[in-house]
């Protein structure tokens, strides 16, 4: 359960500290725990919402060691809120709802997701 | 056998049957191909067997270009016996069968032919050049609707430069091999519709000439369209220009390095990843074909340079790993009557008048990469394979494959030359090379313009043991 949310943290965390500079400036815990919800909502699955915050709960002690947390895609609830979302970028892209990000082509969903993830807190 | 052409008397003539002019991977191909038939061949070849500096110069000219150097006519082919040969990477692939036929994405590409007629020649050609085939693969990209490119990797590096490799082979056989005599004229008959010799100087400063049946063009594509052009007392405007087509639509294929975030999926470890589009989609899409060749994967796994994208990528292929490699667009021209070989002001060491070359990127042709990045986009997101990347800024670099600049057709009105590689209007100078292709699809260009030249060359054996060209 920890894992999950750690899991979903690190990504999130990743996503919006960049590659080394993670380590060297962690952002903000409220700024990060705002981001999270608001992933978690995008996700819209209420059983990961809840796993994700009683892990964000038992985390806030800790959570300056999240690098070293990797995700553990087999829970199966993580991996169904991730897999609704997949199927939904597919979609997208089956469809050529495809965009340009940062010279990245990618699908229209995955374009919100991002836009999401560095809207500032 | 094997000559110097410098030792030949001044004002000499010599004769056969047939005048090769050129030994490239063409001029070889002809030479290896015709040498136990039943006639005489001179070929008359520029350079030496090593690479010499000042035989080099000559190949120099001014170039008004975008993305090709100055130095692009001097450093994108080579003046030597086994010509380019000697410095290709000997990588090359089959013409896919829709590249002949009419496509929306290459108005006017078609070829006079099927891709079934240049098949039966791919063997020799094989053997030529000491290929064998890989199997292609990168299988989930394949099922995903991506098409392999059927390739052929050169053998040992001695195999691969045609000079060194068959030089023992010709200068046993009964082929008169000429080096360092440059062909700078072709002398016409009165009527101006048949060659009856050509004109060989040296750069020791003798000079004399060949004469022959038949004669070949085999001098790479920028140098086969400046030879037509050179202006003869009956005609100005070059050789087989009915159609204002000579020397026009130059093509070399661009590359474009950008980067790709490949899913576990997506790897493999195989050798080969080499693919294109399926021709319906380039069709719907009226685009010119283009390839796309995956370079191994760096071990990047999520902090891969796509950086937050990386990561999305990541989660949206649940259980798999995402990590961060490159990809190279292989660009097949689209053919543009501005991108030429002229005569340039310019006289070179024998007082004839330099190439000069001039190529631009057309937005059209962005524009067709714009929407293949966007079709591989499609498939690799529908499914799951990986996310790709489109520069705004596209940094292109060349392949130095010449093509098209005396292109193939039926009719006078469109080409220069005819569906058996002879120079319209005239009735015994022909052409071998990649010059000659209407259309080249996104693959390195030597192994079907030997396939070709092998075709040419049962032609030839064919028409002057007929006497068919006289
Ligand atoms: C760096 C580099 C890498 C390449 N890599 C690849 C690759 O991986 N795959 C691929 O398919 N292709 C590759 N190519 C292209 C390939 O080398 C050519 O497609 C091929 O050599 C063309 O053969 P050709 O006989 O038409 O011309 P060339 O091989 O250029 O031969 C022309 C010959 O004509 C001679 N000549 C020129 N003018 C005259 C004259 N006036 N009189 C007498 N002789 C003359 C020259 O000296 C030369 O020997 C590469 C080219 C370069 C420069």
């Amino acid at each position: 359960m920890a894992t999950t949310g750690g899991g979903l943290l690190y990504l999130l965390g990743y996503s919006r500290m960049r590659e080394d500079a993670w380590t060297r400036s962690p952002l903000p815990f409220a700024r990060f725990e705002h981001e999270w919800r608001r992933m978690f909502s995008d996700l819209d699955d209420p059983a990961v919402l809840d796993l994700a915050a009683k892990a964000l709960e038992e985390k806030r002690e800790d959570w300056q060691d999240l690098p070293s947390l990797l995700p553990d895609l087999s829970d199966r609830s993580f991996k169904e809120g991730i897999e609704r979302a997949s199927a939904r970028s597919r979609e997208d892209y089956a469809a050529g709802r495809i965009v340009s990000v940062d010279n990245w082509l990618i699908s229209r969903s995955e374009a919100e997701l991002l836009a999401m993830l560095r809207t500032p807190g | 056998m094997i000559r110097d052409a410098r030792a030949v008397p001044d004002g000499d003539s010599i004769d056969a049957d047939l005048c090769i002019v050129g030994g490239g991977a063409a001029g070889i191909t002809l030479a290896l191909e015709l040498m136990n038939a039943d006639m005489s061949i001179v070929l008359l070849e520029a350079g030496g067997t090593e690479l010499d500096p000042d035989e080099q110069k000559m190949y120099a000219g001014p170039v008004v270009s975008d993305v090709l150097p100055d130095t692009y006519l001097q450093t994108s082919r080579l003046r030597q016996f086994g010509g380019t040969t000697n410095h290709w990477g000997g990588h090359s692939v089959v013409i896919n069968e829709h590249v002949f036929g009419s496509r929306s994405g290459v108005p006017q590409g078609d070829w006079p032919f099927g891709a079934d007629e240049l098949r039966p020649y791919y063997a020799d050609a094989s053997r030529i050049l000491s290929k064998k085939r890989i199997r292609p693969a990168w299988r989930p990209a394949i099922e995903a609707g991506l098409v392999p490119m059927e390739r052929y990797p050169g053998g040992s590096d001695e195999d691969r430069r045609l000079g060194r490799a068959y030089h023992d082979t010709l200068k046993r056989a009964s082929v008169q091999i000429l080096l360092h005599g440059s062909v700078t004229r072709l002398h016409l008959d009165p009527g101006g519709t048949r060659v009856t010799s050509v004109q060989v100087q040296t750069l020791s400063g003798n000079r004399f000439t060949c004469s022959s049946r038949t004669f070949v063009l085999a001098t790479g594509a920028i140098e086969n369209a400046r030879l037509l052009l050179m202006p003869t007392p009956s005609n100005n405007r070059g050789l087989g220009n009915e159609s204002g087509q000579l020397g026009r639509n130059f093509g070399d294929h661009l590359f474009l390095h950008d980067r790709i975030i490949e899913t576990s999926l997506f790897w493999g470890g195989e050798r080969e990843r080499f693919l294109t589009f399926d021709p319906a989609l380039l069709e719907e899409q009226a685009v010119s074909e283009i390839g796309i060749m995956r370079l191994s994967p760096r071990k990047a796994t999520l902090r891969g340079d796509g950086g937050a994208v990386t990561t999305v990528a990541g989660l949206m292929a649940p259980g798999h790993e995402a990590r961060g490699g490159h990809v190279v667009y292989y660009i097949e021209p689209l053919l543009d009557a501005d991108n030429r070989v002229l005569l340039s002001d310019e006289p070179d060491a024998f007082g004839q008048p330099r190439s000069e070359l001039h190529f631009r990127v057309s937005s059209d042709l962005k524009a067709h990469i714009a929407k293949a990045a966007n079709l591989l986009a499609r498939l690799a997101g529908t499914h799951g394979l990986g996310r790709v990347s489109l520069s705004d800024d596209m940094q292109f670099r060349y392949g130095n494959h010449h093509m098209s600049t005396t292109r193939m057709s039926r009719s006078p009105r469109r080409g220069v030359v005819d569906e058996n590689c002879r120079v319209h209007g005239m009735e015994n100078l022909f052409v071998a090379g990649s010059s000659v292709f209407p259309s080249s699809g996104c693959g390195n260009p030597t192994y079907p313009l030997v396939a070709l030249t092998v075709r040419l060359a049962r032609h030839l054996r064919d028409g002057i043991s007929r006497r068919a060209f006289n």
